[in-house]
């Protein structure tokens, strides 16, 4: 704990939010690896909560940067750094967050028409699937028999991307009554 | 809910219903074939039948597709030893017509399929 | 302390994220090549990750070695095998090329432990059937006069130095053709593991041999019912541990028919006509050299001499299909096999 003594100047508030959110979805990201899956690659995707709801409140930059870290403090913890696992999540959450940027543009063009929180998790999710189904198929197994997945893989990100979508909603709005003064999420 | 989110949601069902519509029209049990020519290889799917011609080195050999099975009923070479071999459906069968340079192999997506026909 | 909680539930997270992690199987990936050599498809499987540079890579390395090995035992190409049948043409002794003495070693020692039943010096009797060179194949058997003034001296007998060869007359034609395909399929195998890939399947026209495993098990084979080669009907199957090579020779390889009857390539060494005694013999064994040998041994021998000749060869597991299609097989296969049931396969 920073004692009263200590004159030091204190880090920007900024860069240890950024900290904080990125050691959150990290460790999210971590907890969700260890959760045993149906199918390689299908996941819930709680970690995209923490890009979502940063990218909302503080735009795409923080989001960008919180994402990027995470993916590679998952990497470091898991020991996957460098690896075939971190080289899917990295391309999935990279392509991932690129969509989301599209998104977040769309919706700052028109507020009222562009998409939400939901819509954007929903992208971000069927993105981040698509970037790593391409990419293992290019890479790894380039069986054509791995297109069959392709409908279960698509499915479980809508599922998951529209339930990670409504809790970040949701989150946001706690968020909101806690701190008035950041703009209300859509309903 | 939002137009844009309503939107992005729509995209991703018609996303969702085209890969059904390409990928699962047809479920299979999964067996294909991979047939290798001098002109490259390609992959063939052995639920539906159908007739394929593939080009050589000497000519055209023509294979079929039939009941889940894949062989060659014509081709180029002397001693016919691909036609005689018949058709084939187990995974990790394999079949040439060596003088015409055109292979045939039966790939299973079942793990408990063969790597190899011993014979 | 209310401030330290989210700190405790991070590193909780952490911790059981790790702990979840801890083991992850993987589906191997498989790679292959398909090479034509030997007469015969040769279609190799790599288990494991291979990046595309290393695959183009290894394959070029493959190839010339392939080439270089069937060039040294064709005896229509000008290699080394074909210069030493060219000297032996004139001369009942000849010297021959560095690389040939431990298979002409192993080859009389399978000829000797067989008791001549696999025996390379009958090539002149391989030439007189047509099953020398595929483009020549004869429509009609040759006569008693020819099968007798081609006869040669067995290989057994043959005097054998590590650069010279002496044996009883002039004109003797080797050919290794029932040794040659176990022994690439070796080469392969050994130069896949020797470039870091401990799992291959290398299998030669149904011929094969396998390294390590695929992925988390065992390399699977399935095994063809001989008499049924238009069905494809696999009537058994068998997983392969690590170095074991499974070889067979049947009179379904290369034939001619001739006045209803079949006139196969496995020519038996003592009479100088096709064996009859079964219509295929299969042998299991970790050197793959001598499984091909001794499958054609076998195969001459019949299922009333093959547990003997078995015996002598040091081969443990073996099977021989009587022509009537009864299998004899060695309990040390048996235990091995999985019969499957015929009538529900498809």
């Amino acid at each position: 704990m920073p004692s009263t003594t200590d004159h030091r100047p204190a880090l920007p508030q900024h860069d240890i939010q950024i900290a904080r959110f990125a050691a959150l979805a990290a460790a999210i990201h971590v907890l969700e690896a260890g959760i045993p899956s149906p199918l390689p690659g299908v996941k819930l995707g709680l970690a995209n909560i923490v890009t979502l709801i940063v990218l909302w409140r503080h735009g795409w930059r923080a989001a960008v940067a919180v994402t990027l870290l995470r993916i590679v403090l998952s990497g470091i913890v898991l020991g996957t750094l460098f690896g075939p696992t971190f080289w899917l999540s990295f391309a999935g959450g990279c392509s991932a967050l690129l969509a989301l940027l599209v998104g977040d543009c769309w919706h700052r063009i028109a507020p009222r028409v562009g998409p939400g929180p939901l819509g954007l998790s929903v992208l971000a999710s069927c993105t981040h699937i698509q970037a790593q189904f391409w990419l293992a198929w290019a890479w790894f197994v380039p069986h054509p028999g791995l297109f069959a997945l392709l409908p279960i893989l698509q499915g479980a990100a809508i599922v998951t991307g529209f339930a990670t979508g409504v809790l970040a909603t949701r989150i946001l709005t706690r968020m909101r009554e806690l701190e008035p003064a950041l703009p209300l999420p859509p309903q | 809910m939002r137009l844009g989110d309503g939107l992005l949601l729509a995209a991703a069902l018609s996303l969702e219903l085209f890969f059904i519509h390409r990928y699962w029209a047809g479920a299979t049990t999964g067996d294909i074939a991979v047939i290798q020519s001098p002109a490259g290889s390609q992959e063939v799917r052995l639920d539906r039948d159908q007739t394929l011609t593939v080009m050589g080195a000497l000519g055209p050999s023509i294979l079929e597709v039939r009941d889940g099975a894949i062989g060659f009923v014509q081709s180029p070479c002397s001693r016919k030893i691909c036609i005689r071999s018949g058709f084939h459906s187990h995974a990790g069968a394999t079949t040439a017509c060596v003088p015409n340079r055109i292979s045939l192999s039966v790939a299973g997506m079942r793990e408990d399929g063969f790597d190899a026909i011993h014979h | 302390m209310k401030k330290s909680l989210p700190i405790v539930v991070l590193f909780a997270a952490l911790a059981a994220g790790l702990w979840l992690n801890r083991e992850t199987p993987t589906p191997a990936p498989l790679h292959s090549y398909r090479l034509f050599a030997l007469g015969t498809l040769i279609d190799i499987q790599i288990a494991g990750p291979m990046s595309d540079t290393r695959y183009s890579a290894l394959e070029g390395e493959l190839i010339p070695l392939l080439n270089a090995f069937e060039t040294r035992w064709s005896v229509l190409r000008d290699g080394a095998l074909a210069q030493l049948n060219r000297q032996l043409e004139t001369a009942a002794s000849a010297t021959f090329a560095d690389g040939l003495y431990t298979d002409l070693r192993l080859a009389q020692q399978i000829c000797r432990n067989s008791g001549g039943r696999y025996d390379p010096a009958i090539g002149r009797w391989i030439a007189l059937w047509g099953f020398e060179d595929e483009e020549k194949p004869r429509e009609q058997p040759p006569t008693e006069t020819e099968i007798v003034a081609a006869r040669a001296p067995s290989w057994c007998e043959a005097e054998l130095s590590d650069q010279i060869v002496t044996l009883g007359t002039v004109g003797v034609r080797l050919n290794f053709g029932g040794m040659a395909k176990g022994r690439a399929v070796d080469l392969l195998l050994t130069h896949i593991r020797n470039a870091g890939f401990p799992d291959a399947l290398v299998n030669a026209g149904g011929d094969l041999q396998v390294s390590g495993q695929r992925g988390e098990r065992a390399w699977r084979i399935g095994i063809r019912d001989p008499r049924a080669p238009g069905e494809q009907k696999a009537i058994a199957a068998i997983s392969l541990h690590d170095g074991e090579a499974l070889f067979s020779s049947g009179d379904y390889e290369r034939f001619f028919t001739y006045d209803g009857q079949r006139y196969h390539h496995l020519i038996d060494p003592h009479t100088g006509q096709p064996a009859r005694r079964a219509i295929s013999a299969t042998v299991l064994h970790t050197d793959a050299a001598l499984a091909d040998a001794a499958a054609t041994a076998l195969f001459v021998a019949g299922p009333e001499d093959a547990p003997r000749v078995a015996a002598d060869l040091g081969i443990e597991m073996w099977m021989v299909i009587a022509p009537d299609g009864t299998p004899t097989t060695s309990p040390a296969l048996e235990q091995r096999l999985e019969w499957l049931d015929t009538d529900a396969a498809g």
